[in-house]
Parts: C-alpha cells; structure tokens; sequence
C-alpha cells in the first residue's frame, strides 16, 4: 500500500515545498504533507522517544518552537518520511576545491596542484556525506522503521551564480574546468550508495537542470528564506534555494517515487 | 692514589647509572651534540617507532615538517588511515637506511621504477610504500603519477629541513635483481607476485648500513649543507627474519649493526647525532616493563621514557613531566601504522 501520510523534515530547503503545499493543496490528491524545518545544527540534537521526535538540546527546542511552532512532533500518524536540502552537491563540491584525483578530466588535461588518490577522493565525499545533518535524520528516520524514507537533494546552484560566483567560486571554477559533471556523477553513485540501507534517493528533476551542473534560473528566483514569517523572499544574489514552483516538482518527484515503494 | 674512574659522574657506572636509577629518567643518557632551537624545521622518517617521536615533537610545540598534508581537517581519522599527517611525507615507514637512501636519490632524479608498481584484485600498490594506500590506486598510471608528486615533495622537504631525526629499524629487505633496488616487503605479502629467481632476501651488514648513511649525508647536504642528523634505533624486534636464523638472534644481529654504525657515524661527524631510544626501553634495569605482553611492542610508559628524554635534553619539556601522552597505556603501538606487522597477518 503506498503510505499517503507524509513527514517533510529538513533545513531551509524545505521552504520551497511548505509554500507549494500552502498554494496549491489540492495538487497532490490524498497525500497528507507535514512539514517540520529546523537548521542543520538541530539535526544531531534530534531524538524518537515513545513515537516522538523530540529535541534534545536547549538550542533544538528553541528552534522547534521558533520555525515549527511545536515543543516537539508525534510521529505515529507518518508513514513516510521525506528528508530535504543536504547533503547538497554544491556543498561537497568543496571537496574537490583543495584537491583533485587523477580521474578528473582537468587533472587528465592539464595536472593539478594538489593531487589525491582516486579512493582517497571517494572516501573523502563519502565522509562529508555520512557526516551531513541529513543522514544523521535519514539514519533516526529508517531505525525508527515505521515507513520509507527518501532523501531529496538540495537543488544545483541557480544558471545566475556563474555571473556572479561569490560564495560559489569553487563551483563555477569547477564547471569552468570542466570537472561538474564527472564530479556529480560520482557524488550521485556515493550518495546512493551511503544511503542504501537506510533510504532511497529522490534525484533533482532532469527537466530543471541546465549545462549539467546548473539549476534553470526560472525555478530558484523567488525562493524564501526559513524563518518565523514565511513571506521574507531571499535576497537576489541568494543562488542555492529553490522556489516554490521547484518545491512543487520536488513534491510531485516524492509522490512518484512513494507510489513506487 | 687517583685512578681514571675516580673522578667520573654516576652515569659511567653501571650499579649508579643504571640499577638503582630510574629507567624513566636515566640522568646524563643523552647529551645533545647540538641544539633544536624553536626554529628548527624537523622532518621525520624510520621504522613505525619514529612515529611517537614525531607525536612528541609535535606535542612540544616544535615544527615539525609535513609536506604533504591532507587537503583538510575535517576528517583526521580518514586522513591517518591514508597515512597524512604519520611522517614528514607520505613515504611509509622506512625500515632499512637502503630504503631512504634509494628514496633521496628517486627524489632528485624523479625516477619512478615501474616494475615496483604491484598488483592486487585489480588494483595497483606502490612497492616503496605499500601500505601508503589501504586500497591500492585504481589504475598503474595514477600510482605513478602519485609517486611522482610524492618524489617531488620530498625534494621539497630536505630542501627546506633544518634536521632530520631518522629511527633505523631494520636491516633486512628484499632486493631486485633486475634492478637492484631493494623494497620494504616481499612481493606477494601486500601485493605484486613473488618470483625467487628475481627477488631475494639481503641483509644489510655493517659496512653497508655504514656507506648507505654517509650517501645519505651527501645527498642532503648537496642542496641543504646546513642539515642536521640525529638517528636513533628502533627497538622493537624483528615481527619476522626470512634468514633462517631464529628471530631472537637476527634482532640481536640487526640492532646491534644498526646501533652500531649509527654511533660510529654520529661519531665522525658533527652535524650527525645518536639519541638513545633503544638503550633506554631495552634497558635490563626496567625489567621488562617498557614492552608489552607480546615482548615487541613498547608500552606508554617506554615511550614515554624516550619522549621525555629526548625532549628534556633539548629543553622542550620544561620539566613538566611526559611532555606527550598521546594514547593510553595500553595503546602506545596498535595506533602506529606498521607494514611490518602483516608478515604475522599472512603467515600459513
């Protein structure tokens, strides 16, 4: 039976599916979405006791109560949870920032700098993304054993950041270097990887996804910001987070991938 | 009526310097030949017990040189298991002076030996460094290209190194007689195929330890004049001798050749030193409590007793006790990365 009742947890990237479901509800008839949104830094600080996910730190309540509302969250009533917004491609692609492996295609053109093993390259991103806030949820979430748990991957950076790359240097160099898409595919087999035994892996729309590293600036201008008021659009220059119309395709991409489950 | 002994320090009698004192702290053990000022820039290389020495020069606060660190920080357990941050480079431990010697002479020239390239379930090992990689490199070109930019950071390290502290550990290794290069393990126990017309077992004598460390000398000082050495001896045991000797006697053989040119060589020259690390854990008068059950791996407390030493002869402990407690007692040696140890791994 596909589970109908849903829990969307995760960081600021939620944002884009919680203002989708306020605006067009009845767009995914006979699924019921709760979204609960906290920063990465409250992830650890999470804890099922008796069927409720509670925070275990002074810093964590605060943040339920902040962006949720909540003391804490009842999960009984879920069975399906939706990890979202980590550990994003952009992020790990940090990685590759101070070092690189032979089996980059620059560091087969051209050499580079600071060279590392291939396996020492792959242990490093595995690292990074068994260390991220999302699978230490996606780890609690799956031993709770009470539904499917999937994982949706922060959007690539919006097609806009490569006109202006602050804060996003080590990426656009990447893409200008011509390492993005072999770099990806690896972080997609790891991800996949590391995440076999405890969730399923919901990819970013293909539809939305431009010069195979990049987010078509259509579905990032617009996004919001997490917070209390939920009308405080991103600044302009804001190219990580999706917006709604993107948070509605992430939620169409859930369903699909629930009804396969 | 005088005597030539009349007059001596306790430490020149046995029953003073060694019986009834402290195998911790054996006063006069070692007196430096020259100083390791706060801006020494050391480098360290040896067998896996130069790892505590380096530890501990580390915990002093001394700089001690690291070429080829991990590209960052966020994961030192993975880096440590890649080998980062053991030794001054990626090198490995380095047993025989044979090894350093052929490694300083590839770093000049850039030589990269293929047949040293071993394979294993499809993936590839470097000879010189075995264990550098726990899974191998993926392809032969990336094992040679990674051994080239090692190469290269080595030249760096003795360009730039004030002093080398070098823990001679071994003097058997295994020799190619195509090329005449030697290797720290036998083919076949990490990787690589083991053909007996090809490889054999040499053990290097006195003569030898003693002429690999003067080429050593000469090779450093022909871009850094102004390096210092100190050598030390490991003195952890053989795990194993392919001589046919009982392994008790072949330690004896190798430490006693090894301590024995690494003293003659200190003594010749003045920018060479000896520091004591296997006097004072095999020192009788500590009964035995300087090495672990096994009788081969050397407890905290040894190390410690070396470290200290060492440390509070070049002035860097200000007498604060242990200067380095890295591990508890009873993990001194299984956090060490130690090739050595897998010839115990893949015995029959």
């Amino acid at each position: 039976m596909t589970p109908r009742n849903v829990l969307l947890i995760g960081n600021s990237h939620t944002v884009a599916a919680r203002i989708a479901l306020q605006e067009n509800p009845r767009r995914w008839p006979g699924y019921e979405f709760d979204v609960l949104a906290l920063p990465p830094a409250s992830f650890p600080k999470l804890a099922i006791q008796d069927d409720v996910l509670c925070p275990t730190s002074e810093d964590a309540q605060q943040h339920m109560q902040r962006h949720n509302g909540i003391p804490d969250l009842p999960l009984a009533g879920y069975d399906a949870f939706v990890v979202i917004g980590d550990p994003a491609f952009s992020a790990v692609a940090q990685l590759q920032n101070d070092a690189r492996s032979f089996d980059f295609p620059s560091v087969q053109a051209e050499g580079a700098e600071r060279l590392v093993s291939t396996a020492y390259m792959d242990a490093m991103i595995r690292t990074r993304i068994a260390n991220s806030a999302a699978l230490k949820i996606v780890r609690l979430l799956a031993g709770y054993g009470r539904g499917p748990v999937l994982l949706v991957d922060a959007a690539l950076p919006s097609l806009d950041s490569r006109h202006d790359p602050e804060g996003l240097r080590h990426y656009i160099d990447m893409v200008a270097r011509g390492d993005a898409v072999s770099f990806r595919k690896r972080y997609l087999r790891i991800l996949t990887g590391v995440l076999a035994k405890h969730a399923r892996l919901v990819p970013q729309p293909a539809s939305t996804i431009v010069e195979d590293a990049f987010t078509a600036p259509e579905w990032m201008r617009g996004s919001f910001m997490l917070g209390p008021r939920q009308d405080r659009l991103h600044e302009e220059r804001e190219y990580r987070h999706a917006n709604p119309a993107y948070g509605a395709l992430q939620l169409d991409a859930v369903v699909e991938a629930l009804a396969r489950s | 009526m005088t005597h030539p002994y009349a007059d001596l320090p306790p430490q020149a009698f046995w029953r003073s310097g060694v019986a009834d004192a402290d195998p911790a702290a054996l006063d006069g053990i070692y007196q430096p030949a020259f100083p390791l000022g706060d801006d020494a820039r050391i480098a360290t290389a040896g067998s896996c017990f130069a790892q505590h020495i380096s530890r501990a020069l580390q915990g002093a606060g001394m700089q001690v040189l690291d070429v080829e660190p991990a590209p960052n920080t966020e994961a030192p357990e993975l880096a440590r298991s890649f080998n980062y941050g053991v030794y001054s480079a990626r090198y490995g431990n380095i047993y025989t002076t044979r090894q350093l010697l052929q490694l300083l002479q590839d770093s000049e020239t850039g030589h990269v030996e293929l047949a040293e390239i071993w394979q294993r379930d499809g993936r590839f090992f470097d000879a010189q460094r075995p264990n550098i990689e726990p899974v191998g490199f993926v392809s032969v070109d990336e094992a040679i290209l990674l051994r080239q930019a090692h190469l290269a950071a080595v030249q760096r390290l003795f360009r730039m190194a004030t002093h080398l502290i070098f823990t001679l550990g071994l003097v058997e290794c295994w020799f190619d007689q195509e090329t005449g290069r030697v290797m720290p393990l036998a083919p076949g126990v990490v990787a690589g195929e083991y053909d007996p017309g090809r490889y054999s077992l040499r053990r290097l004598g006195f003569a030898e330890v003693l002429h690999d460390l003067q080429q050593m000398r000469q090779h450093l000082h022909r871009h850094n004049p102004s390096l210092r050495l100190i050598l030390t001896v490991s003195p952890v045991p053989l795990t194993a001798t392919a001589t046919g000797q009982h392994v008790l006697p072949a330690t004896t053989n190798a430490k006693a050749i090894l301590r024995a040119a690494a003293g003659e060589f200190a003594d010749s020259h003045e920018d060479v030193d000896y520091f004591p690390s296997y006097e004072i854990v095999t020192n009788p008068a500590a009964r035995g409590r300087f090495y672990m059950p096994n009788s081969r791996d050397v407890t905290q407390q040894g190390v410690d007793a070396v470290t200290t030493t060492f440390l509070r002869a070049h002035g860097l402990t200000g007498g604060a006790g242990p200067a380095v407690a890295t591990a508890t007692s009873d993990d001194a040696a299984t956090d060490l990365v130690c090739e050595e140890i897998l010839l115990e791994a893949h015995r029959k």
